[in-house]
C-alpha cells in the first residue's frame, strides 16, 4: 500500500508510537489467583501514510495489542503516543477529540452492526455522537456510500438485508466517517469469502490513497499480511519475536517461529511444486503458563540449553529488523530439519 | 432406483459415487441447493470438495452421511458408498453404514464430542456397535492403536480425559481417531482444520493424510481454503450455486483452471509469488444463498466471459483424463460443450 503514499506526508514521520506495552490481567483458576500476561514488552513505531501489520497466532496478543492502541484497555505499563502526545495523559475533552482520530474495524460485519438501524443512520451516527454532522446528514451518508462502493439505494436498508461483504462495506464507512488518520482492521476479512474478500482488500488499498490513512492491519492470514503491510511485526505468547520490513522478514526470516509459521501457512501451490514444510512441534502453550526463556523453546527446533534460561532481548540481526532469538544471525530451521533427514 | 442385487466388495466398489442428486429446501423442495450433483471418488482417493459458503459442499457431505437436516428434501438422485446405497435407505440401516462404511469429522470437535464422556469411552462406543465380536480388551488396543495412528501422545493416560480437558489440536485428532476406528471406507471431512492455528492445523492435516494412507481410506474433504487443497487432496472438485462446475487433478486445476468461477477462487487470494501491493483480482457480485441461485450456469451474472448462451446450463464435458468442466467458454480456450445439461425436473 504505500506505493499510495501521499507525497506532503513526511517520509519516516511516526504516527503512532507504543512503548513497552505490557498487558495483565488477574485470572481466578481452581488453584487459586493467577497472572495472565496478554501483552508482555511490545514496543512498535507506526510511520504516517503506512500500513503495519501485526501476525500471530491465537494468545499471542494481537488483539490485546489492538485494544492498547485504541486506548480501549488501559496498560498495565508502558504508553502510546499519538502524533506526539501520550494517550493516558490526554484530558477526557482532548481524549474525545483523538478517538475522531483512530477508528477500528472489526472481523464480524453481523455483530459490529446495530440490526435495528438503517445503512445511512448507521454509517453517519459517528458524525451525530461527535457532533460533526452538517444539516444535510442524507448527503453525507451518500458520500461515504460512494466512497465504499455502495449503491446510494442503500441508504434505506438494513444491515439483514446486506451480504457479508456489503456489511464489512459499512463498518468501513462508518470508520472513515469522521475522516481519521488511524485505522486499526483486526481481521477485517476473516469472515468473508475469497471472492469477496478481494473487493474488500482492494477497497481498503484505494481509501488509503485517496484519505491518506494509516493502517494498522491484524492477522493470521500471512499472504494478505506480505501483500498489504510495509513493515510487520510477528507476535508469540505476548512478545513481538521479530520485527522489520514485510519483504525482509518474509524473505529472510530470522526467528525460528516465523521461519515455522511461513513454512505451515498452507499456500495455493500444489504439494509436487513445493518445498516440503517443516512441522511444528507441539502445542502452543497457554498464556497462563509461559515458559521460562524463550518463550518459543519448548517447539523450537533448533533450542539450545540457553533459550532455557535466558530470555532472548530484540536485537538487529539484518538491517532495521530485528529478531528475539539467541541466534538471529543464523537460525535456519529449514537447513536443520532437512541435516536430521 | 435401482438397488445392486450384489454388494460389491470394497475393493471394486467406488468408495463415493454420486449420480445426479438433486435437493432442495422448503415444503416442495422449491428451493434448489443442489442441482444434479455427480461425483465419483475411487478407494482411497483423497478429493477435495472446493466452494464458497452456501455453493452445497456442506449439504452434499451431509447427504453422504443420510444426515440431511429435516428442511432439505432429496428430490432425486442416487448416492452409494462402498456400493451401499444411502438415498431412500431405512435411519436403522443408514446408522448401520455410520461408522463402518462411512463416517465424518467436524469442523468443532468441543459441539461434536460428548463433553460428559472420556474420549476413550466415545471412539470405544463405535466399536461396540459395529464390532460385537470384539472383546474388550481387544477393542481397547484398538482404540489405542487408532491413537498412535493419528498422533496422540501418551495415549493411555488421554484415553481417559474429558474433551474440554484436551487442547483443540488434540480433540481434533480424537474426533478423527473416531471416524477412523472401525476402518470405514469413505471419510467425510467438513472444514475439519479450519478453526485451527496455522501451525496446529499443518500438523493436523499431516496426521490426518499420514493416517488414511496408512488405512487405504478414501476422503471427501470439504474446505473453502484453495491452499488446504493444494495440500491434501490427489483430485478436486469445485461447486459454485448447488452444482458442480469443475473437476480435475490438483496439478492441473491449480495451473490450468478452466472455469472462470475456478480461476477467480484462484486468483483473488495473494500467491507468494503475486507482486506486493498490486490489486486484486475481483468478483463483482457475491455468492447467491442457497436455493436463489440464477437460472442457467449459476455463475454467470458474476462471469466475466458470460454471454447468451451461459442461460442454459452447459453440460460437463472432458477435458482430458479425469478433468471435466461445465462451461461454454472455458478459460484454456479447450472445447466448449456442444449441448446443454439434460435438465430432468425431478419434481
Amino acid at each position: 500500500m504505500s506505493a499510495t503514499t501521499p507525497t506532503d506526508v513526511a517520509d519516516g514521520e511516526p504516527i503512532l508510537i507504543a512503548r513497552n506495552l505490557v498487558k495483565r490481567y488477574r485470572v481466578r483458576t481452581t488453584r487459586g489467583n493467577k497472572e495472565l500476561t496478554a501483552v508482555n514488552d511490545v514496543s512498535m513505531s507506526i510511520t504516517r501514510g503506512s500500513t503495519y501489520g501485526i501476525v500471530g497466532e491465537s494468545g499471542c496478543g494481537k488483539s490485546t495489542t489492538a485494544k492498547l492502541l485504541l486506548h480501549l484497555e488501559k496498560p498495565t505499563s508502558g504508553s502510546v503516543e499519538f502524533e506526539g502526545v501520550e494517550i493516558s495523559s490526554l484530558t477526557p475533552k482532548a481524549m474525545r477529540r483523538m478517538r475522531q482520530d483512530i477508528q477500528v474495524v472489526f472481523q464480524d460485519p453481523f455483530a459490529s452492526l446495530n440490526p435495528r438501524m438503517t445503512i445511512g443512520a448507521l454509517i453517519t451516527e459517528p458524525l451525530r455522537v461527535h457532533r460533526r454532522g452538517g444539516p444535510d446528514m442524507a448527503a453525507e451518508a451518500d458520500r461515504l456510500l460512494e466512497l465504499v462502493g455502495l449503491p446510494t439505494s442503500m441508504r434505506d436498508r438494513y444491515p439483514r438485508q446486506l451480504s457479508g461483504g456489503q456489511r464489512q462495506r459499512v463498518a468501513i464507512a462508518r470508520a472513515i466517517a469522521l475522516r481519521p488518520k488511524l485505522i486499526i482492521c483486526d481481521e477485517p476479512v476473516s469472515a468473508l469469502d475469497v471472492s469477496v474478500q478481494a473487493q474488500i482488500i482492494n477497497l481498503l488499498t484505494r481509501l488509503q490513497g485517496e484519505l491518506g490513512l494509516t493502517y494498522v492491519f491484524i492477522s493470521h492470514d500471512l499472504s494478505l499480511v506480505r501483500h498489504l503491510t510495509d513493515r510487520v511485526a510477528v507476535m508469540y505468547l505476548g512478545d513481538v519475536v521479530e520485527e522489520g520490513p514485510t519483504a525482509d522478514v518474509f524473505a529472510d526470516p530470522r526467528h525460528p517461529y516465523t521461519q515455522v509459521l511461513l513454512s505451515a501457512a498452507p499456500i495455493p501451490v500444489p504439494h509436487s511444486q513445493r518445498p516440503d514444510r517443516i512441522r511444528p512441534e507441539g502445542e502452543i502453550p497457554s498464556p497462563l503458563s509461559r515458559p521460562t526463556g524463550c518463550p518459543f523453546h519448548p517447539r523450537c527446533p533448533i533450542a539450545q540449553d540457553i533459550c532455557r534460561d535466558v530470555v532472548p532481548e530484540l536485537r538487529e540481526a539484518r538491517d532495521g529488523h530485528v529478531a528475539a532469538c539467541h541466534f538471529a544471525d543464523t537460525a535456519d530451521v529449514r537447513a536443520q530439519a532437512v541435516a536430521r533427514g | 432406483m435401482t438397488n445392486a442385487t450384489a454388494v460389491p466388495t470394497r475393493d471394486d466398489a467406488p468408495a463415493l459415487l454420486i449420480e445426479d442428486l438433486v435437493v432442495g429446501f422448503g415444503a416442495d423442495g422449491a428451493r434448489r441447493a443442489l442441482n444434479s450433483v455427480s461425483l465419483r471418488i475411487e478407494p482411497g482417493e483423497v478429493v477435495a470438495l472446493v466452494g464458497e459458503s452456501g455453493c452445497g459442499k456442506s449439504l452434499t457431505g451431509l447427504s453422504v452421511m443420510g444426515l440431511l437436516p429435516p428442511e432439505a428434501h432429496t428430490l432425486g438422485g442416487r448416492i452409494t458408498v462402498a456400493g451401499a446405497d444411502i438415498v431412500g435407505t431405512s435411519e436403522r440401516r443408514l446408522r448401520q453404514h455410520r461408522g463402518e462404511k462411512m463416517a465424518m469429522v467436524f469442523q468443532d470437535a468441543l459441539i461434536a464430542l460428548n463433553p460428559l464422556q472420556s474420549v476413550g469411552r466415545q471412539i470405544d462406543e463405535t466399536l461396540r456397535i459395529h464390532r460385537r465380536r470384539m472383546n474388550r480388551a481387544a477393542r481397547r488396543e484398538r482404540v489405542l492403536e487408532i491413537l498412535r495412528l493419528i498422533g496422540v501422545p501418551d495415549p493411555e493416560s488421554r484415553m481417559t480425559a474429558l474433551p474440554h480437558e484436551l487442547s483443540g489440536g488434540l480433540r481434533q485428532r480424537v474426533m478423527i481417531a473416531m471416524a477412523l476406528v472401525a476402518d470405514p471406507a469413505l471419510i467425510v471431512a467438513d472444514e475439519p482444520t479450519t478453526a485451527l492455528d496455522v501451525t496446529i492445523q499443518a500438523q493436523i492435516l499431516e496426521a490426518f493424510a499420514d493416517a488414511t494412507r496408512a488405512l487405504g481410506t478414501a476422503v471427501l474433504f470439504i474446505t473453502h481454503d484453495m491452499g488446504v487443497v493444494a495440500e491434501i487432496a490427489d483430485r478436486v472438485i469445485v461447486m459454485y450455486g448447488g452444482r458442480v462446475v469443475e473437476t480435475g487433478d490438483v496439478d492441473s486445476i491449480f495451473a490450468r483452471p478452466a472455469h472462470p468461477y475456478t480461476q477467480a477462487l484462484l486468483r483473488s487470494v495473494p500467491r507468494p509469488d503475486t507482486p506486493v501491493g498490486t490489486e486484486l483480482h475481483v468478483t463483482p457480485g457475491s455468492v447467491p444463498s442457497p436455493g436463489e441461485a440464477p437460472a442457467g450456469c449459476p455463475f454467470h451474472p458474476r462471469c466475466p466471459v458470460s454471454d447468451a448462451r451461459c442461460l442454459t446450463m452447459p453440460a460437463m464435458t472432458s477435458r482430458g483424463g479425469s478433468n471435466t468442466v461445465a462451461c461454454w467458454n472455458p478459460v484454456d480456450g479447450g472445447t466448449p460443450p456442444e449441448t446443454a445439461a439434460d435438465e430432468t425436473e425431478t419434481r
